[in-house]
This record gives structure tokens, C-alpha cells and sequence, in this order.
């Protein structure tokens, strides 16, 4: 395997490992299911975003009676508490420090 | 009927539409901070997810959306993606008219840092209002302080 992706596999780790069948089917994660709120039934569409990277996505945008509220709220959120409780600390660490001159 | 949320309705005045800054879609995604803070915020986005406003994102914002969940949880990264294309939901493509306008912020010292600017500018060349949580943006392109409306 190349270096490159061994580095890029060890700082993007996956959850989940599945394979590809030979007519291309294959199994969507729990996890993933239950973050993207896809449901058994649902009908998706898959679209290609890079080499490798396969997205796929609900037709008809989320599943009906999904609240991105009571989702977000649950522990099946995997973002609670990830940007480090602070968000404005978190933007301003991105786009550097305010000068003090023209602090308001 | 309820009284509207005095930031719903200076979004509704605007039009409907608003353009958001980063750190509020944070405190809606992380569900963290001050909770009468998350309360404001949680309104308006509950209004998005209805329908009744929608919420355009700066390309921007949306990478720094992307960087702690790449960091750390890749999972995230596909809440922050399904987010950014929910409904009502939109992140505005980058284009030369926000880049002149962010440099004119920037080299009028309206706006010191260019992440802020080309927010503020993209909000502007839209014609829509700035939702930020950063005081010192908001005063300085008169952008909608969520902090205002706790």
C-alpha cells in the first residue's frame, strides 16, 4: 500500500469496513445510516465527489418526520461537544486573532 | 397566535433569507454554550427546517464546519455534509464579486481579518443579513447579533 494512503487511512480512520459485491452492492453503516437519517425503504442516489469518495443521498431531501432538532439533540450526535464548547473561540482560532486596534 | 422571535422577524423583514455565520451554525450543531444562547439560535433554525426562512452558508463557513470533524470523528463529517445540504439549507459558491468585496472590507479596515470579510461580503452581495455570534463583526457591517436577541 502506498505511503500516502496508509497516512491518510491512519488520520481519517473508518468505523466500519464493507466491500463491494461483484453487481456493486453495498451496506450503508448503522451509524451512517442513523447520522444521515436513511431509512430501510428509502430510495437514494449515489454521487461520485472525488476519486475514491462515493456520496449517497436521499431522494426527496430528509426522512419524512426526521427533525434535524431531535437528532442533533440525541446521543447519536456525533458532533455534541467536538468544536470544544466555545464556538466563536473555535472560528477565531481558524481566522486568527482580531487586531487590537480596531477591537470594538 | 405566538409573538414571533424578534430575530425571526428581523430575518422575515429581510426577506426571509439569511446569511450565517459560523459560529451559530456551531452552537445548533454541537449543541453546547449557553442555553439561552441555543435557544435563539435553535428558533431560527427550527424556522429553516420548516421552511419559512432559509439559511445560506458562506463556503467558508462550511470548510470550517469541515476542519474539527476531520480532525477527530469522521462520522461527523457526514452530519456537517447532510446538514449543509438540508432542506432550506444552502452554501453559497464562491465568486469575484464576494472577493472584491471582501478585499474592500479588508483594505478599508472595515473588517481586519479576510475569513470574516469574505462572510460579510458574501452576505452583502446577496443582499441578505449577516447572522453572527461576533460582536465585533456585527458593529462592524451591522449583521444580526444573536447575542441581541437572547
Amino acid at each position: 500500500m502506498a505511503r500516502w494512503r496508509e497516512m491518510l487511512n491512519a488520520a481519517t480512520p473508518r468505523t466500519q469496513l464493507t466491500k463491494v459485491s461483484r453487481n456493486g452492492t453495498v451496506v450503508l453503516a448503522a451509524r451512517a445510516r442513523r447520522a444521515a437519517g436513511i431509512q430501510p425503504g428509502d430510495e437514494v442516489v449515489t454521487i461520485p465527489v472525488g476519486p475514491g469518495v462515493v456520496l449517497v443521498e436521499r431522494v426527496g431531501g430528509g426522512a419524512s418526520g426526521w427533525k434535524w432538532r431531535e437528532f442533533l439533540d440525541s446521543d447519536e450526535n456525533p458532533l455534541r461537544g467536538i468544536y470544544g464548547g466555545d464556538p466563536q473561540a473555535y472560528v477565531d482560532e481558524l481566522r486568527g486573532p482580531w487586531p487590537e486596534s480596531t477591537r470594538s | 397566535m405566538a409573538r414571533e422571535h424578534p430575530l425571526v422577524a428581523a430575518v422575515r423583514a429581510a426577506g426571509g433569507g439569511f446569511l450565517c455565520d459560523t459560529a451559530p451554525l456551531v452552537y445548533r450543531l454541537e449543541r453546547t454554550g449557553p442555553r439561552t444562547l441555543l435557544a435563539v439560535v435553535d428558533v431560527l433554525f427550527d424556522r429553516v427546517e420548516e421552511g419559512a426562512l432559509g439559511c445560506l452558508v458562506s463556503v467558508l463557513s462550511a470548510a470550517e464546519l469541515f476542519v474539527r470533524p476531520y480532525r477527530v470523528d469522521p462520522p461527523a463529517v457526514t452530519v456537517v455534509d447532510g446538514f449543509l445540504r438540508g432542506p432550506n439549507v444552502g452554501v453559497v459558491e464562491p465568486s469575484l464579486g464576494v472577493a472584491h468585496g471582501a478585499a474592500r472590507l479588508v483594505a478599508r479596515r472595515v473588517v481586519p481579518r479576510l475569513g470574516d470579510a469574505i462572510v460579510a461580503a458574501t452576505a452583502a452581495d446577496l443582499g441578505l443579513p449577516l447572522v453572527t455570534a461576533d460582536r465585533r463583526l456585527a458593529r462592524a457591517v451591522d449583521g444580526l447579533l444573536v447575542q441581541d436577541y437572547v
